[in-house]
């Protein structure tokens, strides 16, 4: 907001990060990991569950992070440690350079807003706020004057007068963030702050960040469950599941370069069909078959696994579904029909592979602009794949063959 | 179409007499327990009643002129408005701060919420019994844990004082059980936000607890008000007939003892009144607070 302001500006380093949940005591922690546990993989010690461990991360001054995962993975978790309204069982946390591990979140100079959004119900917008800087700045008319610069950032100001209650949801999340922002914090919070919202909205709002964004140059730690949020928002994304970090890199790198199975599955819609498969090797060349169906790998490819010492055997083949191509002739692999969506531009066919479920995304329409919707159900349809398309993982381990 | 509305018709005639018939009971009830006393108050108050309690004529406002011109009735009076004044707020007071105190869960919440919530399975009978050897100024635990040598309930100049202590006591359990279920409503997250926006704890309790659990304090001055206005048992309970009753005597006390004990039912109608009247008085003038202070969500 006040890019002159000095201190709204700051990295956030997490050096080991660790968090336990000690076991059986009362309070309301025990409940949200229980609630969370189901599904997931934390892995337990005497001590008690453990959400996140091994959380190594540097987030530059003014970046965007998001950090993304299914429920139960330890990205709010982690969001509230450096917070300060979740004690760090081990690791160190620095903002700006100071740790800041025993601060109290007033002392640490940042900013959140929560999923459900947490205004005062009993304060107008104005009041919300300019709850929280009345104590940090002297003069009525500064304060005034945030708020209203706030307000106006966010396209709030016809609402100051207003109580949360009759706001929309969307104006709702605004008032948040504008209570964040009114601040000036070192470092922005957001815990899964459009979730609240309906699908419309949320595309709205997610908008709206990016130029809000542009607007408050601060630093961001932004968390969703959500894939399409993390690759539109961030600048980097940092992928978690059962309280590891899997992969972090650019939306980009992430999309392009998983580094297993887990980070290649989630990121992407629909998400990328995998299929058992197996590894050959004649000459330093590589090859893999899908069930009689053989493919040469690349050159580039063939070379990276034979440094990498990859040895042949059983593999996961991942293949995104816009990289599935339908063929006519029956020597390439061959699926059936079994769910055709129409999504408008494309068409989303959920195919029968051995008993696989697989998704091939397809144009709606050919080259003339004929519509193709002569797929039937139950009927034999033929595809195929490029050699650069593929992503080999390890059948095991998960682990990206290839990068 | 004509044939359809008379159906509607008898339908709805049906369905009203259902609906007549099981209000029924509650009606009965109603009138038998409850207006019929009322309205008989507000008769007696204005008429001859003679001590078997029937109607021998119209008194006009003798009753009332009579009663308020006794001393022992302002006494009561004053005694009464003591207690309301004095029982409310300290009552509204211990009970938030032990609220807040137990509001956040720790391991041993359940022992220190079943300790503060139990003096409500206490009857009120057995507190006084208990309260009257506690404050005894031979035997007393109080005077001696203390080192005091007050008389309380046998001294003129503190036996208020230990009805008032002892009515408070007996009111704790039950407004902290609804402050501590108020406080704990709120949503973790706006404590939260308080937290990150640097709230400080007295400001957090004073700008947002307080005015979000303000629905149940407004119930609890409501309720608390009302039953302190009706201040008897403790009274009559402890205090008797003794030397020192007149010093303790409320309007309800009064009332007993004129109307049960002396069957002057005239006195007793009038005193009954006077406390409706006030007590209603004092609610209305809550409500002219509640449209200024009290936030529904």
């Amino acid at each position: 907001m006040d890019a002159t302001n000095e201190g709204c500006m700051a990295s956030v380093q997490l050096t080991s990060i660790k968090k336990i949940y000690p076991p059986v005591s009362g309070g309301r922690k025990k409940h949200r990991v229980s609630a969370n546990e189901a599904g997931t993989n934390l892995e337990k010690t005497e001590q008690g569950v453990v959400a996140v461990q091994n959380f190594n991360l540097e987030i530059k001054d003014k970046e965007f992070v998001v950090l993304v995962g299914p429920s139960g993975c330890g990205k709010s978790t982690t969001l509230r440690m450096i917070a300060g309204l979740e004690e760090i069982t081990e690791g160190e946390l620095y903002i700006d350079g100071k740790l800041v591990n025993e601060l109290d979140p007033k002392d640490r100079d940042i900013a959140m807003v929560f999923q459900n959004y947490a205004l005062y119900p009993h304060m107008s917008v104005y009041d919300n706020m300019a709850f929280a800087l009345k104590k940090r700045t002297s003069s009525k008319d500064e304060i005034d004057r945030k708020v209203r610069e706030a307000a106006n950032i966010l396209g709030i100001t016809e609402y100051l007068d207003r109580k949360p209650k009759n706001l929309s949801g969307g104006q709702r999340q605004r008032v948040a963030i504008g209570r964040a922002i009114v601040r000036n914090p070192k470092c922005m919070l957001m815990d899964e702050p459009l979730s609240n919202l309906d699908a419309k909205l949320r595309n709205q709002m997610r908008a709206e960040l990016i130029q809000l964004r542009r607007k408050i140059d601060t630093t961001f730690v932004y968390v969703t469950h959500d894939q399409t949020e993390a690759m539109t928002l961030g600048d980097r994304i940092v992928v978690m599941k059962d309280g590891f970090i899997q992969q972090i890199g650019t939306p980009q790198e992430v999309f392009e370069k998983p580094a297993n199975q887990f980070v290649a599955g989630f990121i992407g819609t629909p998400q990328m069909n995998f299929f058992p498969a197996s590894l050959k090797e004649a000459h330093g060349q590589y090859s893999v078959d899908l069930d009689g169906y053989v493919v040469q790998l690349g050159d580039e490819d063939s070379e990276r696994m034979k440094t990498h010492g990859v040895t042949p055997g059983n593999i996961i083949l991942g293949l995104r579904p816009d990289s599935l191509v339908i063929e006519h002739s029956s020597t390439a692999s061959v699926a059936h029909v079994d769910v055709v969506e129409m999504m408008g531009t494309n068409i989303h066919l959920h195919l029968d592979y051995r008993g696989r479920e697989i998704i091939l995304v397809t144009q709606a329409k050919d080259e003339n602009q004929h519509l193709k919707m002569d797929y039937e159900q139950g009927s034999e349809l033929y595809f195929s794949f490029l050699p650069q398309s593929m992503y080999l993982f390890d059948s095991e381990t998960g682990m990206n063959l290839v990068v | 179409m004509k044939t359809g509305t008379t159906l509607q018709h008898r339908r709805r005639a049906k369905t009203r007499k259902k609906v007549f018939l099981l209000l029924l009971p509650i009606m009965l009830f109603g009138i038998v327990f409850v207006y019929y006393p009322f309205i008989r108050t507000i008769v007696n108050s204005f008429s001859l009643v003679n001590a078997k309690g029937i109607i021998k004529g119209f008194a006009g406002l003798d009753n009332w002129a009579y009663t308020f011109g006794r001393k022992d009735f302002v006494l009561a009076l004053k005694h009464t408005l003591t207690i309301a004044a004095v029982n409310v707020p300290i009552t509204i007071i211990i009970t938030i701060s032990l609220a807040l105190l137990a509001n956040k869960k720790r391991k041993m919440s359940p022992l220190y919420e079943f300790l503060f919530t139990l003096p409500m399975a206490v009857s009120m009978s057995a507190a006084c019994m208990i309260f009257k050897s506690m404050f005894s100024p031979s035997v007393g635990f109080i005077n001696y844990f203390f080192g005091l040598n007050l008389g309380w309930y046998e001294s003129k100049d503190t036996a208020l004082a230990a009805i008032l202590i002892l009515t408070i006591w007996m009111g704790i359990g039950f407004n902290f059980l609804l402050m501590l279920s108020a406080l704990r409503a709120i949503p973790e997250q706006i404590i939260e936000a308080t937290k990150v926006d640097g709230i400080s704890p007295l400001r957090r309790i004073f700008r947002v607890q307080l005015p979000l659990i303000s629905p149940t304090i407004f119930f609890v001055l409501c309720t608390n008000l009302v039953l302190a206005m009706m201040t008897s048992a403790p009274v009559i309970i402890i205090m008797g007939v003794s030397s020192a009753s007149s010093a303790t005597n409320t309007l309800m006390s009064m009332m007993y003892q004129s109307g049960f004990s002396s069957s002057d039912y005239g006195l007793a109608a009038v005193l009954s009144i006077t406390t409706f009247i006030l007590t209603l008085g004092f609610t209305i003038m809550s409500f002219v607070f509640e449209k200024r202070k009290v936030h529904y969500q």
